[in-house]
Parts: C-alpha cells; sequence; structure tokens
C-alpha cells in the first residue's frame, strides 16, 4: 500500500496538463471507487443549488420574462450592462453602499471591544463556578433567533404615542413605560418608526445577542497562556491591570487580528435576515442595506433582472474584499484563512 | 498563583464582578419580562404593573393558543423540518466531508471537489438566481424548498472534515493490513469514532433549521405549512393579530380581563424561545467545540 502511494505521487510530480490529470485520476477511480461514489449526492448539491444559479446569475444581463425564461429573454440593452447603469445611477444606491459599510463598522466597533473585554474580565475570575454560570447565560442569546430578538424589540419599543397624562399604557412597550413614567418623554415614541433610531437599535441588539458567543475564542486563546508568565510577572511587581494590558492582551493579539481581518473582509456582505425584519419603509434612508435592496426589489417588486445585477455587483466586491482579507492576515500573521 | 491583596486588585474585581452581572442581568431580563407578561391580566400589563415578575398570574392566552392551533400546528411543522433537516444534512456532508478529508492518493477528482466546494464560499449567485432555480425545480410551497438548497454548510463541511482529519492515520493502515477495504473502514471505523463530531455538526443543522424564518417566507405559501418562527414574525411583524384572532373563532379573550393581543403576542415569542432555552445547556458545549474546530482550522 505504503509503494503503491509513493509511486503514485512521484507520478503525480512528473506529468501536468488536463489530460494527463483526468488519465491520472481515473486510474486512481479504478483502483477505488467508494469514495468517490461517497461524493456523488454532495457533488450533485452543489452543482444544482450553488452552479446552476451562478449559471443563472445571466438573468442580471437579459431582459427577463417568465414565460421565456432566463436563457430565451432578450438581452438587455447597452450590451447587457442596461441594470447595471440603471443601478449605478440610482442616486439612493450610494446611501444604501454606505448603510451596510455603516452597519458592518458599527457591529466592528462595538462588538470587538466588548466581547474582548468580556473574555478579559471572565478570564480574570477565580471562582470556576461563577465563571461557568456567566459564560452559559452570555451563550443564551445566541440560541434565540433573529425573528425572536426582532419581535422583542418590536414589543418592548412600541407606541401609539400615547401621552404621558392619559395614565394607562395601552399599546405602549416596556420601553415606552418606563420613560413616561419617569417622565423623561411626554409622549410615547414608536422607535421602530424613527429612522434616526434604526443604527442604534440594530446594533445595540447584535452586541446583546453576539457579546457572549464572540468572546469564546478569546477566552480559549487566554486559557493557553502559560500562568508562569503572569506568576513572573508579579515577582516583578506587576499590577493585575498591567498584567491584563502586557500578558493577556499581547498574548491574544494574533487571534484578535485574524478576527478582524475577517470581519472587514465581510463588510459589504451583512446579510437580510435581520434588516428585513426591523425595517419599515419609513426608515429606509437608514435601513436599507444591499441585501434588503435586492430582497425588495427582486422578490417585493418582481423585478428579478434588475436585482439579480444588483446582488452580482455585491457578490463580486465580497470576493475582492475576502481575497483582500486573506492577502492581508497573511501579510500580518503569516496565517491564511485557507 | 502569587495572591495580589492591593487595593487595585480588589478594585478591579470590584469592577469586574459588578459588569459581569449587569451582563446577566441584561441578558436574562427580556426573557423573564417576556414570560411575566404573557402570564399577567391585562389590566396589570395596560396600567404598566408589569415590570419584573408576573401580576394578577393567569395562563389565559397559553390556553386560547393551545386552542386555537395555529401555533401547535406551526410547531410540529418546525420540529419536522428540523428533524428532516437534520438527516438529510449530516447524511450529505458526512459523505463529503469523510472522502475530503482521506489522503488524495486514495480519492478520485479530490483536488477537483475541494476547489468547487471552496469556490463556493467565496462567491454565492444570492437570492434572485436561488429563488428562480427553487421555482423551476418545482419545490414551492414545499418543505424541501427549505431542506434541499441548505442541505449542505460549507462551514459545517470543513468543521466535519477537521474532525475526520484528527483520526490518527495509523487506525486505518492497521485495517488496510488487516484486509478491510474502503467501506468497512468508513462503516466500522471512522463513523463510530466520530460519533460526538457528528452529534456537534447535527446539533448545529438543528438550531438553524429551527431558528430561520427567511426561506419559510420566500418559498412557503400556504400558512398551514408555516415554521413556528415564520408565525411569530407575521403576528408580531405585520399586527396580523386581529385576523388571527378571528381565524380562531374564540371571542373570550375579547371580553374584559381575562387576555388581549398583547399577552397573546408576549406568549407566542415565549413558546418560540423555550425550546432552545431548554436545551442550550446542555448543547452548548458542543457549539463551543465547533466553533473553535471551525475557527482554527477553517
Amino acid at each position: 500500500m505504503a509503494s503503491m502511494q509513493k509511486s503514485s505521487v512521484v507520478e503525480g510530480n512528473q506529468k501536468k496538463g488536463l489530460s494527463a490529470w483526468w488519465g491520472r485520476e481515473l486510474r486512481k477511480a479504478r483502483k477505488g471507487k467508494f469514495l468517490l461514489l461517497l461524493m456523488v449526492p454532495g457533488l450533485i448539491y452543489y452543482i444544482i443549488f450553488h452552479y446552476i444559479p451562478i449559471g443563472g446569475l445571466i438573468i442580471s444581463f437579459k431582459n427577463y420574462k417568465p414565460g421565456l425564461g432566463i436563457f430565451a429573454s432578450p438581452w438587455a440593452a447597452n450590451f447587457g450592462f442596461k441594470h447595471f447603469i440603471r443601478f449605478l445611477s440610482t442616486p439612493d444606491v450610494w446611501n444604501y453602499i454606505w448603510n451596510t459599510i455603516a452597519l458592518s463598522l458599527l457591529h466592528i466597533v462595538w462588538l470587538f471591544p466588548l466581547s474582548i473585554i468580556l473574555a478579559l474580565f471572565i478570564n480574570e475570575l477565580k471562582s470556576v463556578h461563577f465563571k461557568k454560570v456567566v459564560q452559559t447565560v452570555s451563550y443564551l442569546p445566541h440560541f434565540v433567533s433573529v425573528a425572536a430578538v426582532a419581535g422583542m424589540l418590536t414589543m418592548f419599543l412600541s407606541s401609539q404615542g400615547t401621552s404621558a397624562s392619559a395614565g394607562d399604557y395601552l399599546n405602549e412597550g416596556i420601553i415606552n413605560q418606563f420613560l413616561l413614567k419617569m417622565g423623561i418623554i411626554d409622549e410615547g415614541i414608536s422607535f421602530l418608526d424613527k429612522t434616526s433610531w434604526f443604527r442604534t437599535i440594530y446594533i445595540a441588539s447584535d452586541v446583546w445577542q453576539s457579546i457572549g458567543w464572540s468572546a469564546i475564542v478569546y477566552i480559549a486563546a487566554l486559557s493557553g497562556i502559560d500562568q508562569e508568565l503572569y506568576e513572573a510577572a508579579t515577582i516583578d511587581g506587576a499590577s493585575r491591570l498591567q498584567k491584563m494590558w502586557y500578558i493577556s492582551v499581547q498574548l491574544i493579539k494574533p487571534t484578535i487580528v485574524i478576527l478582524l481581518v475577517m470581519q472587514v473582509g465581510k463588510i459589504m456582505s451583512l446579510g437580510s435576515d435581520k434588516a428585513l425584519l426591523l425595517q419599515r419603509e419609513v426608515t429606509y434612508p437608514k435601513s436599507q442595506i444591499l441585501s434588503t435592496y435586492v430582497y425588495n426589489m427582486g422578490i417585493g417588486k418582481g423585478q428579478f433582472d434588475y436585482a439579480s445585477a444588483v446582488g452580482l455587483f455585491n457578490s463580486i466586491i465580497n470576493v475582492f474584499l475576502v481575497i483582500g482579507a486573506n492577502f492581508a492576515s497573511k501579510k500580518l500573521t503569516e496565517t491564511s484563512l485557507w | 498563583m502569587v495572591k495580589d491583596n492591593s487595593i487595585s486588585s480588589k478594585v478591579l474585581d470590584v469592577i469586574i464582578y459588578i459588569s459581569l452581572i449587569f451582563l446577566m442581568i441584561v441578558v436574562l431580563y427580556p426573557v423573564i419580562y417576556i414570560f411575566s407578561v404573557s402570564v399577567s391580566s391585562t389590566t396589570a400589563y395596560e396600567s404598566g404593573r408589569v415590570v419584573f415578575l408576573p401580576v394578577e398570574f393567569n395562563i389565559q392566552a397559553y390556553k386560547v393558543i393551545f386552542e386555537a392551533g395555529t401555533i401547535p400546528r406551526s410547531f410540529v411543522n418546525s420540529v419536522i423540518y428540523t428533524v428532516v433537516y437534520v438527516v438529510i444534512s449530516l447524511l450529505f456532508s458526512t459523505t463529503m466531508a469523510y472522502p475530503l478529508s482521506r489522503a488524495k492518493e486514495r480519492v478520485a477528482f479530490k483536488g477537483f471537489m475541494s476547489k468547487l466546494v471552496v469556490f463556493s464560499m467565496f462567491f454565492s449567485a444570492g437570492t434572485i438566481p436561488n429563488y428562480i432555480i427553487v421555482k423551476n425545480l418545482g419545490l414551492m410551497n414545499s418543505m424541501w424548498a427549505l431542506i434541499l438548497p441548505s442541505a449542505i454548510s460549507t462551514y459545517n463541511l470543513v468543521v466535519l472534515r477537521s474532525f475526520f482529519e484528527a483520526v490518527p492515520e495509523s487506525l486505518e493502515e492497521a485495517a488496510f493490513i488487516d484486509g478491510a477495504n474502503e467501506i468497512t473502514i468508513f462503516w466500522k471505523i471512522m463513523l463510530p469514532l466520530s460519533k460526538a463530531a457528528l452529534a456537534t455538526v447535527g446539533l448545529f443543522y438543528g438550531v438553524y433549521m429551527w431558528n430561520s424564518w427567511f426561506n419559510a417566507m420566500l418559498y412557503l405559501q400556504s400558512d398551514t405549512k408555516y415554521p413556528l418562527q415564520l408565525i411569530i414574525r407575521q403576528i408580531i411583524m405585520q399586527n396580523q393579530m386581529a385576523a388571527e384572532l378571528a381565524a380562531m373563532g374564540d371571542t373570550s379573550m375579547m371580553t374584559e380581563n381575562t387576555t388581549n393581543t398583547e399577552s397573546l403576542k408576549y406568549a407566542t415569542l415565549f413558546l418560540s424561545i423555550v425550546p432552545m432555552l431548554a436545551v442550550y445547556p446542555f448543547i452548548q458545549k458542543y457549539f463551543v467545540k465547533g466553533v473553535m474546530v471551525g475557527s482554527v482550522k477553517g
């Protein structure tokens, strides 16, 4: 067995080119079909649900007529680029692109430091029992669905504009009940209908949902640090804050850098799930991001060709961002993401 | 470890404990509040007296929900979708991940297959072409529209492959020498050894399906097929409660002091998160393991 493997390796190094590759793989297949056969269901899955849809992106260059199907539909004007030109010349679009980036950036700016601080704090705990309780509790929101989180936000923040003098709080959510009772506001505020509140609500609930979960990686990295380092520092007279900064933070820096770079690579690929649930038409100036725009134009208004062009534009940018992120990660930490 | 009894160290401890306790309150409060409103009387809620614990305890809202049937039915739908999805996706993922974890001398077309998989991580066609393919396959309004398009998550595939790769090669070599073939090795050695890995990835898939709503909204038209999360979205987001109530044909909750649409909303919301609340403390350790494998090897 071992000698057989060795000979095929040598062979593989000698011959190059497509037909040589094909012949080599076929010879392997003749020797053992089982592992190849195992991959057939997966292969079919990837072809049908990834590669055929990628072929279907051709719709972005067509004037799609549902009756004709994608391929029989006529090509769009401007050498097929009609939808892209329309997209890039819509003034609101730059706003939507900025909304996507702004939400991703805010997510990074808040969640990154907070989850690192949480990990550092948990690492300082001496009681194993309390540590476990804190971790378990902080993971809870990760298992709550986005729909339920959006439901909570909608109900907690809802308002029919009840005035403070009304005395009862029918249809006022807990937040408005509290603010009215405290006399901070005179009239209930329907927060989700206010454009200026959208980002705050979105990011605050993001932090609520993922702070504990994002801290896992750092907690694991911290637990791998050699305890002798801390002891040596203590003997040298370092305070606990100094040890946190000069030992803990410095030693998990590679982890932080990799995760940060990965996050930056995803800056334009913010999913539509949560934004769709939280957005109202009045808050579009802040709540419409690229992925929700694709949904609203495509599924909502039935403009499949145009929405698909927007999606394709977004996907191409994402590819470049991810490749750039990988390159940056290689340079900074000598760790490649794949 | 050397003890540090300085004042600054004590102050730090106080800050740490206060912030961690604050975090736990912030996490738990909304969940407890939802439960409290769902079992409090309408008058108590409307006069703003429900702040933390239930006031004028009653379970009218839950009675109404269980008598009406919409929510129990969607609950059952969610359970069915989740179970079928976990079985299908584990089958597809295991059969794909195992060959990709073996030496390339043993697996024909391995390089080609891994390129196929990796490329799909970078570039996806997006919502619209996926929607069109599901429609053209005739999957609209069926359970399979939720299950098949996400049968393999490439992230989970990578996690599974890493687990398989961690099984020492010497085990297989010994089996080969004893005359075992690939099928025996896969079935009798690798699968039994990776039970924990399969459980982990199965849980990933299960939680994903239980919590998802977007594909259900895209592909399902008849509301008898809706999963629970989509009902949540409908009831809460679109204020369809009035229509729901009419459909329930029950007017008893319209009468004074029993319950109102608010406590029904809160009760529905609570029912949607309670299964996860019940199981997550037991499954979280598998998730943590999976996150670690995924972040190191991914």
